[in-house]
């Protein structure tokens, strides 16, 4: 991975609030975290699963259309998704970080 | 507790109406639990079923893993950003009552999101 792209990841990771931040690559597979190893694993097949409907959805809706970035918000915490063509950024953050 | 009722409706109704009216609001949907459309802001029901369905489809999907993620823990609000528009829910967390979608576009949005 380029420099620049861990320094991106580094700011983010250190950004206040948040808790987690996964790279997965376009099969799902988790190239970079900093979470735990069950957590990663968790994390990037229940979103990879969830990346994958939705974008199905959009494109159903509209076949031109696709996902570009979706937010979950629990009351435990915010989770963003990025998806992007070879790779999806994960960052899961304390709800209230705004 | 609420009411049901007329003068539940009206606030609804209101509700919807301000909504609508805000800059860059295409659509304005509120589903229940089942994903039929209680009130739209579109007046074609075949679209609207399509819409409804889909959305509450993706929703109860959302729903079920942040339940599997922490089982004390529910799904407050989803925003989906795709490349035309942004799609917003608020689903009621007891999956008993009404869901709010509210369709925008989002070049109308001022860049406060990423």
């Amino acid at each position: 991975m380029s420099s620049e792209v861990e320094e991106t990841l580094k700011r983010i990771q250190s950004h206040r609030g948040v808790k987690g931040v996964l790279v997965t690559n376009n099969e799902g597979i988790p190239i970079k975290s900093n979470l735990t190893q069950e957590e990663t694993d968790t994390y990037s097949s229940m979103i990879t699963q969830l990346n994958l409907k939705a974008d199905g959805i959009i494109r159903t809706l509209d076949n031109s259309d696709s996902l570009t970035f979706m937010r979950i918000r629990s009351h435990n915490h915010e989770i963003m998704i990025a998806p992007d063509d070879e790779y999806t950024l994960i960052v899961i953050q304390n709800p209230n970080s705004d | 507790e609420r009411e049901e009722g007329p003068a539940k409706m009206t606030d609804a109704e209101q509700c919807i109406k301000r909504i609508q009216s805000h800059k860059g609001v295409k659509r304005v949907f509120v589903i229940n639990s089942r994903g039929q459309t209680i009130r739209s802001s579109l007046n074609d029901p075949e679209e609207e079923r399509r819409y409804a369905g889909l959305i509450s489809e993706l929703t109860k999907k959302t729903q079920s893993m942040v339940r599997e993620l922490d089982p004390e823990n529910a799904l407050k609000f989803l925003r989906i950003r795709t490349l035309t528009e942004e799609i917003m829910i608020a689903p009621e967390p007891t999956e008993s009552k009404y869901t709010l979608i509210v369709v925008q576009d989002p070049s109308d949005d001022e860049p406060s999101m990423k």
